[in-house]
């Protein structure tokens, strides 16, 4: 057939045609396959100075976190300060009793229910169904910053007074808090459940007793 | 007075000293084949810089992918066939792949076998040349690289039918033109 011989003719003549190549083509090819070997070691170039990176700015973060901790001097609390050294030890915590007329009168109402004793009294009577505390053993003397309080409302209510459990616990990674901030801030917390005379009178009675505590371990 | 015999190295030799990446056997391997990789990809590809762009990418494919070779075949057509992939991703990537063009028939069909002689592979390569990208691909395809009209429709991702119609279509288109090259050869054999 004559179109099968357009194609023999065709495949007779070209198929081992050769052209003149260019002087640079070698090097061109050598210059290709050299450039595929470095961008074969780019991901991991990438990924080292990444994972370089990372932990330097992670040390820089902890760093700045740690300088931040130590600076923690006051905090306020709802109706009162308490200062405290730059050393993270609690001290003993001041309670500005000082109440405005308004509020008074609930702190009033709360007394009847929870009776107005001296810390030292109040938990020797109430000690054992105010707060249980877990892990005591392992609580060294003072507060120790490893040792974070949480505070917890137990669900078990005792004529209309609010019981704050405190578990304490090993810190591992929650140094940023300090303990009366997170104290304070639970306590806050708390305040939209309860109303604020119980809730201040629940914080007094919990740092009377945190105080005592305090005072038993020394001793 | 030192002697230097060049040995002649077998192919085998030279495909051994590909595998270990030697920049030598790399160089006499390319050297033995680049010229005849170039017309084929030329016959593709038709500008010539473009071509050798190709043709130099399918290279550094090949050296990298010499231990894949099995010594089943030729290894010329193996070489040939990663030659006529990168030739037609070269086309799918700038997407000139016409496939439907009319051609006008040849009113008389030449005699190939009296203009065998007088023409040369150069003409035949301009003739390919003049085909749209579509025929030219298919006829590459199927008239020089042997392939089939279904291996053609799957590497092209067309019809079998397409495929069929393209190569009788550059048939046809070559057929014309060379038609017109034997009366041009008339003309000038008369003439002299």
């Amino acid at each position: 057939m004559e179109t099968h011989k357009i194609d023999q003719l065709f495949k007779q003549k070209l198929d081992r045609h050769s052209e003149p190549v260019s002087a640079d083509a070698f090097a061109k090819v050598q210059a290709q396959m050299k450039g595929k070997k470095q961008k074969k070691g780019f991901p991991w170039m990438i990924a080292a100075s990444v994972s370089i990176l990372l932990v330097l700015s992670f040390g820089l973060v902890y760093n700045f976190n740690q300088a931040e901790e130590q600076n923690i001097a006051k905090i306020e609390l709802n109706n009162g300060l308490i200062s405290f050294s730059d050393k993270l030890t609690v001290q003993k915590p001041e309670i500005d009793e000082e109440i405005p007329a308004q509020e008074a009168v609930q702190k009033e109402k709360a007394s009847k229910a929870v009776q107005p004793t001296t810390p030292v009294k109040l938990v020797e009577e109430d000690y054992s169904r105010m707060a249980s505390i877990e892990k005591v053993s392992g609580f060294d003397a003072d507060f120790n910053i490893n040792l974070v309080p949480e505070l917890r409302l137990s669900p078990i209510k005792h004529e209309n007074k609010v019981i704050v459990e405190i578990h304490y616990a090993y810190a591992e990674t929650k140094k940023e808090e300090n303990i009366l901030v997170k104290s304070n801030n639970k306590l806050k917390s708390l305040a939209s459940e309860f109303s604020l005379a119980e809730l201040r009178s629940a914080k007094n009675e919990l740092f009377a007793s945190a105080f005592q505590f305090n005072k038993k371990e020394n001793n | 007075m030192k002697v230097f015999i060049n040995k002649s190295k077998t192919e085998e030799d030279l495909i051994a000293g590909c595998i270990k990446q030697k920049a030598s056997a790399q160089r006499a391997l390319f050297d033995k084949y680049s010229g005849r990789m170039l017309s084929l990809c030329r016959r593709y590809v038709k500008d010539v810089l473009e071509a050798e762009g190709v043709m130099i990418t399918a290279f550094t494919k090949i050296f990298e992918r010499i231990d894949q070779y099995t010594g089943e075949g030729n290894f010329e057509g193996w070489m040939k066939r990663i030659m006529v992939n990168e030739s037609l991703q070269y086309l799918r990537k700038h997407k000139n792949m016409q496939l439907n063009i009319d051609i006008e028939e040849a009113h008389h069909l030449p005699n190939l076998d009296a203009m065998e002689d007088h023409l040369q592979t150069e003409d035949l390569m301009q003739l390919i040349a003049e085909l749209p990208v579509g025929y030219r691909t298919v006829f590459n395809l199927y008239a020089i690289e042997g392939f089939s009209h279904k291996e053609i429709a799957e590497q092209l991702k067309i019809n079998e039918n397409t495929s069929k119609s393209q190569l009788s279509r550059a048939r046809v288109y070559l057929q014309k033109r060379l038609a017109e090259m034997e009366q041009e050869i008339a003309i000038s054999h008369g003439n002299s």
